[in-house]
């Protein structure tokens, strides 16, 4: 074998690991998309693989009639809600972790991952009670403090990595020529911190978008997308749903979760460390 | 510094909340209501509901029920979906604190009796009578659950079998296809073994198919259907020979039985799809195929045994929790579903059984006839074996898991049925000496 066949051999490997890769996260979103808008006739017609009938019908009927746009808009707003909160409190804990030397730091770090380690089912009953005594019960913020609760550890340590990626010494430089430490905080480690916060951010947005559990048993009226599309595939009667309302919804699902990828996806890169050195 | 900042913080959010919540305009727009009690209407019945949850159903109900409803009383009705653990959790925290925001609560009887069980419902024997209509006495009587009026019968359904035309090609020696669709002596479980076989051999693959599926209700065809038609009883005979004969029976047909069943939960699908060509399913799950492929499919009453057809009626209630901010208005709706013409007209669009007698001989136009005369040959058998679902309340779950345990050891897992049997029977015997009720 010489050496062109064997590079020929390398890059045929790599090229068809590739596009297993890319076909294994494709096509899935492919045939719910196609689905999603098949004829049921088409759908069940074991003769026909791709369908050639299509209707909206049933995504209009779960974004109209269902209340799905409604719970969009929901969802929206407890991840943006979310997003303020878990900023607001994680990025002051975030950077006293990366800036500052204090005793019992590792442990503070370590019991702050410790909260994910409580499964929510088991609080489930507490938690709706406390809700109600609170007045938070189907309220948005309610969602947006709860998901706020399983969103903060990430962010605080998120951001303290980020915050440690930025040279003390900069802050400092400031400081000297005549600068508080808030106003070297706010003028200079914020704008150099900016990308990899916005990657939190995003992380943020991600995790509240998906979570379904705590939607679904804090609110009746105002639930968050995953929370209305389980009840209306789920419910009681389990697997009741035909299989291309099911398409349907998992289309509605994906859709802005992909648009907003899609748009923010040069972030995402950030998160791994890349563009901050 | 950064302390004050943080409590600053602290502080906004905090007061962000209880704006946001809008805990002070309620607090203000409750007393105005508890003023004059009988003149308002709520401005919103909440309705929580674990039934009519698919996606049609639910449509129909906003947009053909609760409309009409509303024009008729003035009331706004708010349908909830809510899957059984949800509510139940809901439930369970509103009557703790007691304050209770669900005004009416449609669930199986099951659920309701657990609900009972916990004091977290009404008591609805002292509510206005509900005139022009005559429940049907074995719901009304499964209903009250120790002397207390626990919910208003709402919807029935059952298991049917569900037959493709084509299986009737296949059919064994001796049997025919009017035997199948009426339901006569000759539609024994050793008949449909026959076929199940003969179709398996001409076919080259399993064409019958169970909901045995993590979320499927094989589970009611163990107790409700086969133990009482080889047994004479639900539970009362797990142990007895009749039973192991009927745990050798499903050995020997679980051959011929698709083997994806241990994952599907609805049986429609796999009917449409072509995966199976006999299916046995709740009536509710079943529909979809029919309604898609009416000239395909006939519903069909289920195979007799020894000792009779046995099948299930499952009825789903309407209850008011304890302690429910509108009860008059929730009443009124309870009126408005139970009436005779709101039932035909369920049975027309979804597919679940009338509760009051006058509404029950209607049949319904289009394709969902098939599925009402199938249920309806069905009941009408000479050999039949009513069984309900027990009210064991909380002990509901295990009892399915013994059934279940049972299934998975000496079907799949080749044990020997009396052997397991034997060890089961008396745990399931003692649920119900638990709970105090007559074995079944």
């Amino acid at each position: 074998m010489n050496d062109e066949t064997k590079y020929m051999l390398k890059q045929l490997a790599f090229y068809t690991f590739i596009f297993v890769v890319v076909a294994w996260i494709v096509v899935p979103l492919i045939v719910a998309t196609l689905y999603a808008f098949a004829a049921p006739k088409d759908y069940y017609d074991p003769n026909k693989v791709i369908p050639l009938h299509f209707t909206a019908k049933y995504v209009k009927t779960i974004l109209i009639h269902l209340g799905a746009w409604e719970a969009i808009k929901n969802s929206v707003v407890v991840a943006l809600l979310t997003i303020a909160i878990s900023f607001t409190l994680g990025i002051p804990a975030g950077y006293a972790i990366a800036k500052f030397i204090f005793p019992a730091k590792d442990t503070i770090k370590l019991s702050i991952v410790a909260l994910r380690m409580f499964p929510i089912p088991v609080m489930a009953i507490p938690l709706v009670i406390l809700y109600i005594r609170l007045n938070l019960i189907d309220t948005r913020l309610g969602v947006a403090l709860a998901h706020t609760a399983m969103a903060l550890p990430f962010v605080v340590l998120i951001t303290s990595s980020i915050f440690a990626g930025v040279a003390t010494e900069l802050e400092e430089a400031g400081m000297v020529f005549g600068l508080t430490r808030l106003g070297s905080f706010l003028k200079i480690t914020l704008p150099l911190a900016l990308p990899g916060l916005a990657a939190a951010a995003m992380f943020t947005f991600v995790m509240s978008w998906n979570e379904v559990f705590v939607a679904s048993v804090l609110t009746l009226s105002h639930r968050t997308l995953p929370a209305q599309i389980l009840s209306i595939m789920a419910g009681s009667s389990g697997g009741a749903a035909p299989d291309y309302y099911k398409f349907a919804a998992a289309f509605i699902m994906t859709l802005p979760a992909m648009l907003f990828v899609f748009f923010a996806r040069k972030y995402l890169i950030t998160m791994w460390g890349i563009s901050l050195k | 510094m950064k302390k004050a900042v943080l409590s600053l913080f602290l502080i906004g959010v905090l007061a962000f909340a209880v704006v946001a919540s809008g805990c002070v305009s309620k607090e203000e727009t409750t007393p105005t209501t508890s003023e004059q009690p009988k003149e308002t209407t709520p401005a919103k019945l909440i309705w929580v509901s674990t039934q009519l949850n698919p996606p049609e159903e639910r449509a129909f109900v906003q947009e053909v029920l609760l409309s009409e409803f509303k024009k008729e009383t003035g009331i706004d009705v708010e349908f909830i979906a809510i899957s059984y653990t949800d509510l139940a959790t809901r439930l369970e925290a509103e009557e703790t604190t007691g304050k209770v925001t669900i005004d009416v609560i449609g669930e199986l009887h099951g659920g309701l009796d657990y609900f009972n069980s916990k004091g977290w419902l009404m008591d609805l024997s002292n509510m206005p009578a509900l005139s022009g209509r005559t429940f049907i006495s074995t719901f009304e009587k499964y209903a009250t659950i120790g002397g207390k009026k626990v919910y208003v019968p709402w919807m029935s359904a059952t298991y049917v079998m569900v037959i493709n035309k084509k299986a009737f090609d296949y059919l064994p020696d001796g049997l025919t296809k009017d035997d199948v669709m009426k339901g006569t002596e000759k539609w024994t479980y050793d008949a449909f073994l026959a076929w199940a076989k003969k179709l398996k051999e001409a076919t080259g693959s399993p064409q019958v198919g169970f909901p045995a599926g993590p979320k499927g209700l094989f589970v009611r065809f163990l107790h409700g259907y086969i133990y009482p038609a080889y047994t004479g009883y639900q539970a009362k005979a797990f142990d007895s020979p009749e039973a192991v004969t009927m745990w050798n029976y499903l050995k020997s047909l679980w051959p011929y039985v698709h083997p994806a069943s241990t994952t599907w939960d609805a049986m429609s699908d796999p009917l449409l799809k072509g995966e199976v060509l006999i299916a046995w399913d709740h009536t509710a799950r079943i529909k979809n195929a029919i309604e898609t492929r009416p000239d395909d499919f006939v519903v069909v009453p289920v195979p007799r045994g020894p000792k009779g057809r046995g099948f299930i009626l499952v009825v789903a209630g309407l209850a008011i929790p304890q302690n429910a901010p509108n009860p008059d208005a929730a009443w009124k709706l309870i009126d408005y579903l139970t009436k005779p013409e709101t039932q035909v007209k369920v049975l027309e669009k979804v597919g679940f059984f009338p509760t009051v007698k006058e509404a029950s001989g209607a049949l319904p136009a289009g394709p969902l006839k098939i599925l009402a005369e199938g249920v309806a040959a069905q009941s009408s058998t000479p050999d039949a074996v009513v069984a309900m679902i027990p009210n064991l309340g909380a002990k509901g779950g295990e009892f399915k898991a013994i059934y279940k345990e049972a299934f998975t050891r000496i079907v799949l897992n080749n044990e020997d049925p009396a052997t397991v049997t034997k060890e089961l029977g008396p745990k399931l015997k003692g649920l119900f000496e638990e709970v105090g009720i007559e074995v079944p």
